[in-house]
């Protein structure tokens, strides 16, 4: 009874979170890079799972994971050249605007791919559980990978900002563009850097939670991990990698808990609401966010 | 030959011009103070010079190469760094930090750097002693020295130093001009933009601008003697 009531949300919420958690890593590299929130962030996800759905019969799973991936990677890319660099004189809030106009058009092409309505499932990576029970769950091997995938990628760039001279020039870049130039630092390359991290990190959550989930629709993304990832990205301080990662993880854990204990007779959508009061107390207490620095 | 010579340079924003054409050569070895009111065009010229902004016409040439309109980091590769008016130091880095972005361009040349490090530190003592602290939380004057600090950790040729003494007391003015002079002493070329009259004491040169042209170029000495000339083309601030 106390594993349904505690054990099941906290490893759902935990292997949620964590994909949130990629993903709001993402949303932070971009506000810290650019001081522009990335709409286009879910789509990334969406076309790494995609990327994984298409490829999976043709080459081995692991494979396609890689080239969903990739396929992230080049979204941000191609977002970074073909949107966001030629509005880089313009006010924030038109970046703004034209990332939702990115993901906007991402969907469409989904749809009128012939997308619509239709769910495509996804198999796991690794598929089975794991020989023991966690908190008197069985834990599976997919869950797991997602879990390292997100303490991998949060210490690797925990130590990229920290430890290399490309890091400290990405945190440079963010704070004063123009010193940033006056110091030899080509400020568009850096740009394209975090673009493809950001769509990469995207791309991998996409992989990921998709088949943690069993499937997948068009635009879920979008949908079903954007929302979340901003939250998260604001619950950890919106300019904190390692804040990023925690939030990420108390957003899952908060939502899972919400919907597996009260029921939707009681407070129908409890799970958002519960993450909607976490967010507001956190911003109340702590406006800068959980870890809410630059690191 | 000049280190910098510059030639009928014209540059503008959009459709209103700025720098309507103006000739001037810096040699090396020297300082020149750029001086003129607000909107005169000096920080115009200094950012076009440092590749930030593009020429319409005109040439500059540094060490004997046209450099107009190439790229800001190709430019301090070469050796050429501008500190920007308003210091703009990197806030939420600390005092090392931003003194390591300065050596972006020559950043494998470790033993230079470990040396100018080791100069900007006797400069600015100050420096040293704050070298783990956030640069957001210094006072404006250290964090002039600090924008001059990470200018020469890019180990320069010539380094341009916009309206260094903007927002300091006459003292702190002062001690920054005369570490300006050390530099210059220790082998590179300065050029300092200033509203301030008070640096002419520091210049072999001085160049005064008025409405995007050089209405007068000498040395500092003729112009700091000359009441007349001081008040003729620095107005008050004279």
């Amino acid at each position: 009874m106390l594993a349904l009531a505690l054990g099941q949300p906290i490893v759902l919420g935990i292997v949620q979170g964590a994909a949130f958690g990629l993903m709001a890593i993402g949303l932070v590299l971009i506000y810290k890079s650019s001081r522009v929130f990335n709409f286009a962030a879910g789509e990334f996800a969406t076309l790494g799972a995609f990327a994984y759905y298409l490829s999976k019969d043709k080459v081995p799973v692991p494979i396609a994971a890689v080239i969903g991936v990739v396929v992230g990677i080049v979204a941000g890319l191609l977002t970074e050249r073909l949107v966001v660099r030629p509005l880089a004189n313009r006010p924030k809030v038109t970046v703004l605007v034209a990332t939702a106009a990115t993901a906007i058009t991402i969907i469409a092409v989904q749809f009128l791919a012939g997308a619509t309505g239709k769910t495509f499932a996804v198999p796991a990576l690794w598929k089975g559980t794991l020989p023991f029970r966690i908190l008197g769950l069985y834990v599976s091997y997919q869950q797991l990978i997602v879990l390292l995938a997100l303490a991998l990628a949060g210490g690797a760039l925990a130590l990229f900002f920290s430890q290399t001279d490309l890091g400290l020039a990405t945190l440079a870049t963010s704070q004063e563009p123009t010193a940033s130039r006056l110091m030899g630092i080509r400020v568009n390359r850096v740009a394209m850097l975090t673009w493809g991290l950001a769509g990469g990190l995207g791309g991998l959550a996409g992989v990921l939670l998709s088949p943690t989930l069993g499937n997948f629709t068009p635009a879920y993304g979008t949908t079903d991990l954007l929302t979340q990832s901003f939250t998260a990205a604001v619950l950890g301080g919106m300019t904190s990698v390692p804040g990023a990662f925690v939030g990420g993880l108390a957003l899952g854990l908060v939502q899972n808990l919400a919907q597996f204990n009260i029921s939707s007779d009681t407070l129908p959508g409890a799970q958002f609401v519960a993450v909607l009061v976490v967010l507001v107390i956190v911003l109340l207490v702590r406006p800068t966010g959980i870890l809410g620095k630059e690191a | 030959m000049a280190l910098l010579e510059v030639r009928d340079l014209r540059v503008g924003y959009g459709a209103i011009p700025v720098l309507q054409g103006i000739d001037f050569d810096v040699e090396e070895g020297k300082t020149t103070v750029l001086l003129g009111l607000n909107g005169a065009g000096k920080t115009t010229t200094v950012a076009t010079i440092a590749g930030l902004l593009k020429p319409t016409a005109g040439s500059i040439t540094f060490d004997g190469n046209r450099i107009d309109g190439k790229d800001t980091a190709m430019l301090v590769e070469v050796g050429l760094t501008l500190v920007p008016e308003g210091r703009r130091v990197f806030p939420a880095l600390t005092v090392e930090q931003n003194l390591r972005l300065g050596t972006w361009t020559k950043r494998k040349r470790k033993a230079e750097i470990a040396a100018t490090q080791e100069r900007v530190f006797e400069y600015f003592p100050i420096l040293a002693e704050r070298r783990l602290q956030l640069a957001g939380t210094l006072s404006g004057g250290q964090q002039q020295m600090l924008a001059i600090g990470r200018g020469l950790m890019s180990l320069p040729r010539l380094m341009l130093i916009d309206e260094a003494s903007l927002g300091l007391s006459p003292a702190l003015a002062k001690t920054v001009f005369q570490i300006v002079d050390r530099i210059n002493e220790d082998g590179t070329t300065v050029i300092i933009v200033e509203q301030n009259v008070g640096v002419l004491r520091h210049a072999d040169a001085a160049l005064v601008m008025e409405k995007g042209e050089i209405v007068y170029q000498g040395s500092g000495d003729e112009l700091r003697r000359g009441d007349e000339l001081r008040t003729t083309y620095l107005g008050g601030s004279a």
